[in-house]
């Protein structure tokens, strides 16, 4: 069926479509845009969703313009992308329903920038070139630091200010490592580079292997580029932070299995780039559960919580495992749903009180008592209480790290919970305890805004579990690991020689 | 067997509590509260005891964790929020340790070094001395139904852990171990005025003789002695919370032999104290004889916990003579009442005390220990003569008593965690210092070093 | 490969990196950023030198270019003048905040 070989063009094509349409039409006809954001957000989600099942079984490869792989820009997608894809498909759905439905109307400004965002997104998740990969980059980027400084209050422009520096610069060494890559092989196909790598001399190797870690570490929020990133995701709004925090991180990620994986599997100096990943990851778990305590925002604590959980996902990847890869992508899956949850928690918490400082959130659970209990259970997941979702992926990278003796990095991944747990109980017993008069006596009664959507990213924390209990489901991502780690299937596709 | 065994203890602590609560709570909400959660309590320790893998047994200790934490932070939110933290602590070390093994490891002997990282992670919930730090407070704070669920069932969910790591190998450290805890838990005990950290740190005596039989090679001892010491410690805790119920204290200063118009707490208390003291006719006699067994090959052990033995005599004579014994009458004769509900949970579980004292044999079988003549005279002498020794030295030191002071213990050490981890934060938190170059720099420092490593 | 432009572009660099590093003026953090992009784009233009070339336009009277690089700095450098544009709208609007572009006063973001 021809359209089989075209569906990873539609989860770019269309919100990008969307997104100008929908600003246009705003200007016209301001009073009816939600059908028409709702249906722009629910076709991506749909063709990315598509895409990520067409690329499940097979690697699916499509040549834009028809040129060959060594002229043109080409599309793939594999395993790999589609749990990314899936990420992404239902990751945005919930951020778009959220920032344009339950909060300020006005938002609505702002439609264009998310399906732009959202877009590009979708474009790092199939892309097989590498300079088209820095082009999608650069569009989510530019997207991303407007809607993370759309706030427009003193903090709010200072983070985007920040995150576009930082975020500059990482694109910087993006195009950097992208022109020694070239440079030293002639062509910027992922899949001919990972061939050619042989022939790159050694020292330009290693300044295009560290620039492009950098370049991706700054994108990801990886230590010690980091800085950023508790600015902006506290910073923005509720729907924006979910996106930012559940979906934009995860697909930089995604760039850096790729890269790293097709292009650098084991170095020739003294450290390979997996053993990086693994103290990098260390660092950033440590940072990032550390920092969390004694955070006063709700925000800035749950976005300290993700640079600790990007932390697990690099060890997952350095463990250079197919288990450990498939334990990072199903953490990245658990960590989305749950950051996501969380933010959306935080936000509405946010609106009922009027503050973002949790010791004023008094009192929640007595008149919220399900959404307060879908935040208990998802915060319980990102710490690691089993038997829910979160532990599972632990449990998967933690073995993963010890199989390869990566002592210092299963220590770290099995204390994580209980430094998650300290910094999560305290806010969660001010949410169960005693509210402040003031506060109830104003706001009794109001629903809490996004509630329906956090009930159901609550149940996710417990369904996320069955992907690993069901051993037909845990098989999946571990393959999805294995094609990450061994890309011969996926190289082959791209230059016509197909592996089955 | 072990796991039958271990099964009828939680079930009948657990439904004791249940009992107790309906009592000792005033307001519905806290009885349907506490009942639901030891209900779920009660499946995951079955789910522990019956797990088919080390990873089962770890996912329901952790769940038995929560369930725990969620019974004692409605009242005690402080001391929750430390047992979880401790627990956890562990459980990450068992987590590590299982990891290390392979991660698929069946519920079973553990070899190797890893088996250093299991005792370690198990020993936070079993109390082995220095991990010990959490058991006085969270025992001694918590409401006395979840008291008697986490002295009952909770530690002996640890304990069992650990003699299945060890299966049957003898392990002198942990017979060393186990005397040091069994004598330090008496001395602590001694000087205390508080009933509930009292019976904590008894806690802590009698998991040494549990862990020193486990150590020795004696399973069945170790048993043995968990589920009487899960049935009388169970009893005394609910005491306790009858006291407390009533009078409004369990402080036993300020008590001055009230507790003495309460007279079934009275009866059982006596009956659960002689059982803690090893007298004949309770469950508590046929324990101590199966956990001294293996214990031949160790004479010091045996000594330690003869005096440790000792110690519990003259503790409990403390306790009982100023709960229950000569003092003041309550103000103006009003008779005081004593929840029937507590009564009901305490008798339940001081039948069994009854009546396996009087038939010690049938369980020692039912465990696999050795065929021995249980009340012989030599037996029966030993048991009578601690307890003469011990009721001696507390008249004769009874003024003495009432003025020791507590030792410090490990606890000092962990409540200056919190502050020290605070200071551990901070540099973390001025890295963060919200300057635009500083964080370019580490930036571009960081590429710098990483093109170096990578070259 | 010209060594003259890679010598200026590594110059180029070294001396953006200066300026984003020692200078608190936010508009000169940004010109720094614009000054190590150049010089990125300076050593990948330098890469499609072919001794004797000609421009990589058809139809070709000798050897032609490296057309690719050209593409991609002309793409690069359109993605630069975006961020350039943003960023100057960040400083501006946080100038009517603050009443400062000094990047070491934006500092309410910390810990």
């Amino acid at each position: 069926m021809i359209f089989s070989d075209y569906w990873m063009l539609w989860p770019i094509v269309v919100p990008l479509a969307a997104a100008f349409v929908l600003q246009v039409l705003d200007y016209f006809v301001p009073e009816r845009m939600e059908g028409w954001i709702r249906i722009s957000a629910v076709v991506t989600a749909a063709a990315a969703l598509g895409a990520s099942f067409s690329g499940w079984n097979a690697v699916r490869v499509l040549h834009v313009g028809g040129w060959a792989a060594e002229l043109g820009i080409i599309l793939v997608t594999d395993r790999l992308s589609s749990v990314f894809l899936l990420v992404s498909s239902l990751g945005g759905a919930a951020s778009a329903w959220t920032v344009f439905f339950p909060f300020r109307r006005e938002n609505r400004r702002f439609c264009g920038l998310f399906f732009i965002l959202w877009g590009a997104l979708n474009g790092i998740l199939v892309t097989g070139d590498l300079f088209n990969m820095y082009v999608f980059f650069e569009i989510l980027a530019v997207s991303a630091y407007v809607l993370a400084g759309a706030a427009m209050t003193r903090e709010g422009l200072e983070a985007g200010l920040k995150y576009l520096v930082l975020g500059t610069v990482g694109a910087l060494f993006l195009l950097m490592g992208t022109a020694l890559l070239y440079m030293g092989s002639g062509t910027l196909n992922l899949a001919l580079l990972s061939s050619a790598m042989e022939s790159v001399p050694r020292g330009a190797a290693a300044a295009a292997a560290a620039c492009l870690l950098t370049g991706l570490g700054l994108k990801m929020g990886m230590f010690p580029f980091h800085f950023w990133l508790p600015d902006a995701h506290s910073s923005a709004s509720t729907g924006v932070s979910m996106i930012l925090s559940g979906v934009v991180v995860k697909a930089s990620f995604y760039a850096l299995l790729r890269i790293v994986f097709l292009l650098f599997p084991a170095g020739s100096g003294f450290f390979s780039v997996p053993d990086i990943l693994l103290a990098l990851g260390v660092l950033s778990l440590a940072a990032g559960h550390l920092s969390a305590q004694r955070q006063h925002d709700v925000k800035r604590l749950l976005a300290w919580s993700t640079v600790a959980h990007m932390g697990y996902l690099l060890i997952g990847a350095g463990c250079a495992s197919p288990l450990g890869i498939g334990g990072a992508l199903l953490h990245a899956l658990n960590h989305g749903a749950a950051k996501m949850g969380l933010f959306l928690g935080a936000g509405g918490l946010y609106s009922l009180s009027g503050s973002r400082n949790w010791r004023s959130f008094g009192g929640a659970a007595s008149r919220h008592p399900r959404e307060t209990g879908a935040m208990a259970l998802l915060a319980a997941s990102l710490a690691g209480i089993p038997p829910l979702g979160g532990f599972w992926s632990k449990w998967m990278i933690l073995l993963a790290a010890a199989e390869r003796g990566a002592w210092v990095a299963a220590l770290a991944v099995a204390a994580g919970t209980v430094l998650s747990c300290l910094y999560y109980v305290p806010l969660f017993f001010v949410l169960y305890g005693p509210s402040r008069p003031e506060v109830s006596a104003k706001k009794s009664g109001a629903p809490f805004p996004g509630g329906r959507l956090l009930l159901a990213l609550g149940a996710s924390a417990v369904l996320l579990a069955l992907l690993y209990l069901v051993p037909g489901l845990r098989e999946q991502f571990v393959s999805a690991g294995t094609s990450a780690l061994v890309p011969d299937a996926y190289i082959g596709n791209v230059l016509g020689r197909p592996v089955p | 067997m072990d796991r039958h065994i271990l099964a009828f203890l939680a079930v009948l602590v657990s439904g004791a509590s249940v009992l107790a609560s309906a009592g000792y709570f005033s307001s519905p909400e806290d009885r349907r509260f506490y009942s639901s959660w030891t209900a779920v309590f009660l499946l995951t320790v079955l789910g522990c005891l019956f797990s088919a893998s080390w990873l089962g047994y770890l996912v329901f200790l952790e769940l038995s964790t929560a369930a725990l934490f969620f019974l004692t932070a409605r009242k005690e939110p402080r001391t929750a929020f430390r047992y979880l933290t401790a627990q956890l602590a562990g459980a990450a070390l068992l987590l590590g340790g299982i990891a290390g093994a392979g991660g698929g490891l069946a519920f079973g002997p553990v070899e190797g070094d890893v088996r250093l990282l299991f005792i370690l992670g198990l020993g936070v919930k079993t109390a082995l001395p220095g991990l010990h730090f959490w058991l006085p407070e969270t025992h001694g704070r918590a409401p006395a139904p979840v008291s008697a669920l986490l002295s009952g069932v909770a530690v002996k969910t640890g304990a069992f852990g650990i003699l299945t790591a060890l299966g049957g190998v003898p392990s002198p450290g942990l017979v060393a171990a186990g005397a040091v805890m069994a004598l330090w838990g008496v001395i602590q005990a001694l000087p205390q005025h508080d009933a509930k950290r009292l019976l904590a740190y008894h806690t802590v005596s009698q998991l040494g003789y549990v862990m020193a039989s486990a150590g020795a090679g004696g399973a069945a001892g170790a048993v043995y002695h968990s589920l009487a010491h899960g049935l009388f410690k169970g009893c005394l805790f609910l005491c306790a919370g009858s006291l407390e119920k009533s009078f409004g204290t369990r402080d036993l200063g300020l008590l001055e032999g009230r507790g003495r118009e309460l007279r079934w707490t009275r009866w059982l208390f006596w009956l659960s104290a002689a059982a803690i003291m090893g007298l004949p006719g309770t469950v508590g006699y046929g324990s101590k004889i199966f956990v001294k067994e293996p214990l031949g090959s160790w004479p010091l052990a045996g000594i330690a916990l003869a005096v440790a033995n000792g110690g519990t005599v003259m503790s409990f004579c403390k306790m009982g003579y100023y709960a229950f014994g000569p003092g003041k009458r309550s103000a103006g004769g009003r008779s005081v009442s004593e929840s029937g509900w507590m009564v009901l949970g305490m008798v339940l579980l001081s039948v069994p005390v009854v009546v396996l004292g009087l038939f010690p044999g049938v369980l020692g079988r039912l465990l696999g220990g050795g065929e021995q003549e249980l009340f012989s005279a030599g037996k029966l002498a030993e048991s009578l003569g601690v307890f003469c020794a011990g009721a001696a030295l507390f008249f004769l030191f009874r003024k003495r008593l009432g003025t020791l002071g507590e030792l410090p213990d490990a606890d000092r050490l962990t409540d200056r965690l919190p502050a020290f981890f605070a200071r551990a934060v901070l540099p973390f938190r001025r890295l963060q210092g919200g300057y635009l170059r500083e964080y370019l720099l580490a930036a571009v420092s960081a590429a710098l070093l990483l093109a170096v490593l990578l070259f | 490969m010209i060594t003259m432009s890679f010598v200026t572009a590594a110059l180029l660099f070294a001396l953006g990196l200066f300026t984003v590093l020692t200078r608190r003026n936010a508009f000169k953090t940004v010109i720094g950023l614009t000054l190590m992009e150049s010089a990125v784009l300076l050593l990948l233009i330098s890469w499609a030198y072919v001794p004797d070339g000609w421009a990589p336009i058809l139809p070709l009277k000798g050897p032609g270019a490296d057309p690719l690089p050209h593409a991609l700095t002309l793409t690069a450098i359109v993605i630069g003048a975006c961020d350039i544009a943003l960023a100057f709208a960040f400083i501006m609007k946080l100038n009517r905040f603050e009443k400062t572009v000094d990047v070491d006063r934006f500092r309410r973001l910390r810990g």
